[in-house]
């Protein structure tokens, strides 16, 4: 694994997997897509069960990224190694739109079966929780000029927001929420039928493999800007 | 998909532009990224 902590030899793994990955992505999107468009309605949530297709999965994906950033910055604080910090920069743009659009979706989801947009109920609001802390640790990332500091500093506050990720998942049994309990990764099985789980299931690999398509490629800018940067500096000095 | 339509085709196509865009957006940082540091070499 440490191997890969080179940037270049990171750049040699990571240069060819993109295209693959990408079209991955995109192949999976489309069959979510044309399975989640052709499903029969639900009984009870009609068409707007459709709208599960989308919303899991950028739940799902915006906490893996949390996730993934979260580790990412526990390396670079504990090895103090420059590829893990961009790695945990590069996520953090990314999971916040996930989030953002786990939050839409969900949002246009209860207008009308919930018959409200917004509750502050223990979901709801820990998952309102996590897109601040994208915005946070963004902001973080941008108002410290000197970059050791700032990825020190972003990393602890990545490491702090972790605790909320538990929260996000358990929420639902810990307190009496309008949002519904876990009904796929459940023991026992998933309460959903087979012919909605298909579709769920394509398109949350895809929103996977398009993170980590869109990751790989903003570890890859945040490498040569990097470069570009010590480039500039070194000429500046001579 | 005429019961509730509307919000139907508005997550899809909220989702949809901001994948487009995030993909867009990215791909535009590492072309940037790319020529700026081939400019300096």
């Amino acid at each position: 694994m440490l191997r890969y902590a080179n940037p270049t030899r990171f750049l040699s793994l990571s240069r060819p997997l993109v295209p693959w990955l990408g079209t991955l992505a995109l192949a999976l999107l489309a069959g979510g897509l044309f399975l989640g468009l052709r499903v029969p309605p639900d009984y009870q949530q009609g068409e707007t069960v459709r709208v599960m297709f989308i919303h899991v999965p950028a739940a799902w994906t915006a906490m893996m990224a949390y996730g993934l950033m979260a580790v990412a910055s526990l390396v670079g604080l504990v090895w103090r190694h420059p590829l893990a910090d961009q790695a945990a920069k590069a996520a953090a743009p990314l999971g916040a739109l996930f989030t953002a659009l786990g939050l839409v979706t969900g949002a246009i989801w209860g207008a009308p079966m919930w018959g409200t947009w917004w509750v502050w109920d223990g979901r709801l609001t820990s998952f309102l929780l996590l897109f601040f802390l994208y915005l946070g640790y963004i902001a973080l990332w941008n108002a410290i000029e000197d970059e050791t500091r700032a990825a020190r500093a972003a990393a602890i506050l990545a490491l702090i927001g972790a605790v909320n990720l538990p929260v996000i998942e358990f929420s639902v049994d810990w307190w009496a929420t309008l949002h519904q309990g876990e009904s796929i990764l459940r023991k026992g099985g998933p309460l959903i039928s087979a012919v909605y789980l298909w579709p769920l299931f394509l398109m949350a690999l895809g929103y996977t493999f398009a993170f980590f398509t869109l990751w790989l490629m903003r570890i890859e800018t945040e490498i040569l800007t990097r470069r570009a940067r010590s480039l500039m500096m070194s000429a500046g000095e001579a | 998909m005429r019961d509730y339509a509307l919000y139907v085709w508005a997550a899809y196509g909220i989702s949809f532009a901001g994948i487009a865009a995030a993909a867009a957006l990215t791909w535009a940082g590492l072309a940037r990224a790319r020529a700026a540091l081939e400019k300096l070499k």
